[in-house]
């Protein structure tokens, strides 16, 4: 059962084509990551699949379940990213978006917002629904930043947080979206090798533990052959391979984009 | 006290001292009540107005990240509400001697409280008019809307003769001279405001001061928690206005130039853009300080003919003032804190440490 399909979406900004024919199948339970050089539009991808653009051509679908098991699926392109969110798909951001004046658990309990389902009037007249609510979204918050070793930060503001944990921060808000799908934009960006190790453990062990479908940009390759199921490896906007680790591994359209085969290397 | 901790559990934790603290600034209301002249309980009449209007604006400029300017307008629209609705009937015929009062409005006479309430609708009302196309739109298109907004309202009021008695304006309306009005409104808008800012709807608005995209990203709705802050903003502030009305005891166009607003914004960076207390503190500094002031506005300031003393000059000061705040303390006084006791006992603490053998404490504003 696919949980995201994108069916020939296309991207442009004015003459450029950042996604071309871009056809994904993200099965539930999935691991699946997007590989490319600079500027392939894989962060463009994600935009699109989040709402942040709305596609030239092309439509997404997503399947989430609803509170029964049961998977209908819905047209999802260019709904408002915070209607999609809503829906079960959560993701975070290549360059660390924080709430930056907030505290820790501050920032996670914005995401859960999406699920309030109280009026402002009730949440400022402190009625029993909202007090219920906010109670609620505050042991929940509290349990993911524990999750995350974020626990003995929650009351530092989001921006006095070291580097890694800010990262970590921006995983547990996603999460804190209950969210049946996570796009991750570069979880490993900028880590040392140690802290990249730590990070593909955290990612697998959410991925069981939080029943979550994941989908992920990255450039740690170690990363990427070691926990994903499936791989889509693009290059200026389109897709040029698609498989599993070995499979794309050996592909030689894919060593050509990565090395930049040509003429000279041949000789 | 064991039932409201009990209520809230962990949720809000009202501490001792604001309970204290709260009685003590009721027991000096009461007692300023009593025994103050006319002009220092018009001063302080003053203060309370603007700080509920402060707060309604930096709802929206400081807490959601918005920049508004239409306060003057919002105010007008809840002052004239109030004028409308509560001159005496029998007064009307005299105050509307150009044109007759529209035949509508001629017989409806509220009590002050519906008026207020009603003044403070109808601008939520505008705010929603005005809100809807601009916050379609990402950017700074809000001011530019609002700005113009609070000057077509005006003009709008300065050409409804049979509403509004164009620029001759409203007399005699019933005035409110006791602080409890005031004061009362106010410390109810402090606590809304505190309890909407610390709810999740609080945060939603945060977060969209802090980063949009991101906001969205979490799920928050751009467009209906803008126009939730916007609203909310615009009510508090037709309940300003309205009580304004009700303080000078007349309204009339040139009231309401959008120059009004720039007190609003004064009050807001000088407190501090997202701090509750922050807009508290500066309402009563810009009020008082703008009245005693004054001297500067006159020739023999000093006993002395020095040709700068000369009106206006208090204005200057006033600016110099805005320009060393922004230059030295560029979140203002209190930046996004507020002055919770936490935040009061590291304060003492930070001052005890540098000036060890001598004893400084400070004083406390309002608090959650």
């Amino acid at each position: 059962m696919s949980l995201l399909k994108t069916e020939n979406v296309v991207m442009k900004f004015g003459g450029v084509v950042a996604v071309n024919n871009l056809n994904i199948d993200i099965k539930k339970g999935e691991l699946a990551a997007l590989i490319g050089p600079n500027g392939a539009g894989k962060t463009t991808a994600f935009n699109v699949i989040t709402g942040v653009y709305n596609p030239t051509k092309g439509k997404v679908l997503f399947s989430p379940e609803d509170s029964h098991g049961v998977a209908s699926e819905i047209d999802i392109t260019g709904k408002k990213p915070n209607k999609i969110t809503h829906l079960g798909i959560a993701r975070t951001f290549q360059n660390i978006r924080l709430f930056r004046e907030l505290t820790v658990l501050e920032n996670v309990m914005v995401a859960t917002h999406v699920n309030v389902n109280y009026s402002f009037l009730s949440a400022t007249l402190r009625l029993p629904k909202a007090v219920k609510g906010e109670l609620k979204a505050k042991k929940d918050c509290e349990f993911l930043l524990e999750r995350l070793g974020l626990i003995n930060f929650k009351d530092e503001k989001a921006s006095s947080l070291p580097y890694g944990k800010q990262r970590h921060l921006e995983i547990a808000r996603a999460l804190a979206t209950n969210p049946q799908l996570l796009l991750l934009d570069e979880p490993a960006a900028g880590m040392n090798p140690q802290e990249t190790d730590a990070l593909t453990t955290l990612i697998y062990k959410l991925k069981t533990d939080f029943d979550l479908t994941i989908f992920m940009i990255e450039h740690h390759m170690d990363l990427v052959m070691e926990i994903s199921d499936h791989i889509y490896v693009l290059d200026f906007g389109c897709t040029i391979a698609r498989g599993t680790p070995e499979q794309v591994q050996n592909d030689p359209k894919v060593i050509e984009a990565y090395l930049g085969v040509d003429a000279d290397v041949e000789d | 006290m064991e039932n409201i901790q009990h209520r809230f559990g962990a949720y809000i934790k009202i501490h001792w001292k604001t309970i204290v603290f709260l009685g003590v600034v009721l027991i000096t209301i009461g007692l300023v009540d009593q025994f103050v002249d006319s002009y220092i309980r018009r001063l302080l009449n003053l203060c309370a107005i603007y700080t509920i209007i402060s707060l309604g604006m930096n709802l929206v400029n400081g807490f959601t990240g918005q920049f508004s300017l239409g306060q003057a307008g919002f105010m007008a629209v809840g002052a004239y509400t109030v004028a409308v609705f509560t001159v005496p009937i029998e007064a009307r015929a005299t105050i509307f001697y150009l044109a007759p009062m529209s035949p509508l409005l001629a017989n409806i006479h509220l009590p002050f409280i519906v008026a207020l309430l009603l003044g403070g609708l109808i601008s939520a009302g505008f705010a929603f008019l005005i809100g809807s196309p601009c916050f379609r739109l990402r950017g700074d298109y809000l001011a530019i809307a609002t700005l113009g907004f609070s000057e077509i309202i005006r003009i709008v009021f300065t050409n409804t003769q049979t509403i509004t008695n164009g620029a001759l304006g409203i007399k005699s309306i019933p005035t409110i001279t006791s602080l409890w009005w005031t004061y009362g409104i106010a410390i109810i808008i402090i606590v809304l405001t505190v309890l909407l800012i610390n709810s999740s709807y609080g945060r939603a608005f945060k977060s969209i001061r802090e980063d949009e995209i991101a906001a969205e990203a979490m799920g928050v709705g751009l467009f209906k928690t803008k126009m939730t802050s916007f609203m909310i903003s615009a009510f508090f502030t037709g309940i300003g206005g309205g009580l304004f009305a009700a303080l000078l005891g007349t309204v009339d166009p040139k009231q309401f130039y959008f120059t009004l607003t720039y007190n609003f914004l004064l009050i807001i960076v000088l407190g501090g853009m997202g701090s509750i207390s922050g807009t508290v503190i500066a309402s009563f500094i810009v009020t008082l300080g703008q009245e005693w002031l004054r001297f500067l506005d006159e020739p023999m300031a000093f006993g002395l003919d020095l040709p700068i003393f000369r009106p206006g000059l208090r204005m200057v000061v006033f600016s110099a003032l805005l320009m060393v705040i922004v230059l030295f303390y560029r979140k203002g006084l209190m930046g996004t804190n507020e002055l919770t006791w936490d935040f009061i006992d590291k304060k003492i603490k930070t001052i005890k440490s540098k000036f060890n053998r001598k004893k400084t404490s400070t004083q406390g504003g309002d608090d959650k």
